[in-house]
């Protein structure tokens, strides 16, 4: 019993010391943590605006204002996106694109992409691994003549711009959910087919297939 | 004889046990020990013991881009503090498909030197900042998300 007790009372002294240091080393600079909760926002991709379309030189030239996913930093890629609206539909012609970097991008499609096809175009804006939403629909544009056979989709490396005919005036991009403006007076005359808005609402309607053009769209006329 | 045994090992049992809970409460490294938020904290003889760290709220992330917290530490206590350490961490996310991780969003080190002595009753924004970094493969999911940082400092109270 008197071994325990003498065992306790070593124990009970070298905890008693432990401790006292650490209330002294405490007492000679107390330890004072904070923390702070603070909130962070990441930017949102926006959706694609609706671009224009218009017929030049027998070519489709798209175009569309450049995009922002914050203040000063423009998008890097578009896709642009024919949809046909014939019926039965040919297959969507989807490219990507690199931005210029200036405030507005246009790209072309061929004649011979596009013959035998009534076409209206999507685009939609990408940075980095980030796609935000398909725009509304431009105008759409109507190139008679037999289709190519072509895969269901093709993504051949289009060139913004640059890619555009020479001697092709510039469109005007229309703003972020505006219709889209009809082209200027260098509109090929070669077809009868107007161009018109693509998303503002109205009676009529279209044989579109399903899961395409809905009934904000209007009807193509003159074709 | 079984209680002989008991009574001065319990004894030791619960005096190690207060030794641990007390140091514990002292140790800078402890996480668990940082609790303090906005204010609330201890007192000593009557007199605060805390400080305030405080942050603008950060904006317009998107994939590579690196933001700069700048932190600013409030010492209500009349002793100067001389801050040790400051870090952040995210903490959560408000999107599922984008959690709370490095891979979504990052706070790097404190760009600025330590310790940093902050006067009694004193304000000082800190000259250097925490980088708030979201990668470049960010989940597009992390779009338009919300996400809470929490920044924690450790201190020392310096005496008169």
């Amino acid at each position: 019993m008197r071994r325990y007790t003498k065992h306790l009372a070593g124990a009970t002294l070298v905890l008693a010391l432990s401790a006292g240091g650490t209330a002294l080393a405490a007492a000679n600079g107390w330890t004072v943590p904070s923390t702070a909760l603070i909130s962070a926002k990441v930017a949102k991709m926006p959706r694609g605006v609706t671009p224009s379309a218009a017929r030049q030189s027998g070519t489709a030239v798209v175009s569309w204002s450049a995009q922002e996913i914050t203040d000063g930093v423009r998008m890097d890629h578009y896709v642009v996106t024919a949809h046909s609206i014939d019926d039965p539909p040919l297959p969507d012609i989807t490219r990507t694109i690199e931005a210029t970097g200036g405030t507005a991008e246009t790209v072309a499609f061929t004649a011979a992409e596009l013959a035998g096809g009534k076409w209206y175009w999507t685009i939609a804006p990408v940075y980095r691994n980030w796609t935000g939403a398909e725009s509304g629909k431009s105008q759409r544009l109507n190139f008679p003549g037999t289709p190519p056979a072509r895969p269901a989709s093709t993504d051949p490396a289009a060139e913004p711009t640059a890619a555009a005919p020479a001697g092709i005036a510039p469109t005007t991009p229309t703003a972020p959910n505006q219709p889209a403006t009809t082209t200027p007076a260098t509109t090929s005359p070669v077809t009868t087919e107007t161009t018109e808005p693509a998303d503002p609402v109205t009676t009529a309607t279209t044989t579109a297939p399903a899961g395409e053009p809905t009934p904000g769209d209007t009807a193509t006329t003159g074709s | 004889m079984l209680k002989k045994w008991w009574t001065p090992l319990a004894t030791l049992v619960m005096l190690a046990g207060l030794l641990v809970v007390a140091t514990t409460d002292q140790s800078p490294a402890a996480e668990d020990t940082m609790v303090m938020v906005g204010g609330r904290g201890g007192h000593e003889h009557g007199g605060p013991l805390y400080f305030t760290l405080t942050a603008g709220s950060v904006h317009g992330l998107y994939p590579g881009k690196v933001k700069q917290l700048r932190v600013t530490v409030n010492n209500p206590m009349g002793y100067r503090l001389r801050l040790q350490q400051l870090a952040g961490r995210v903490t959560w996310s408000s999107r599922r498909g984008c959690p709370a991780t490095s891979a979504s969003l990052q706070v790097r080190p404190y760009t600025g030197r330590l310790p940093v002595l902050i006067s009694a009753h004193g304000r000082t924004t800190l000259t250097g900042t925490l980088p708030i970094l979201m990668p470049s493969g960010t989940s597009e999911k992390c779009a338009g998300a919300h996400f809470r940082i929490t920044i924690s400092g450790m201190g020392y109270r310096v005496d008169r």
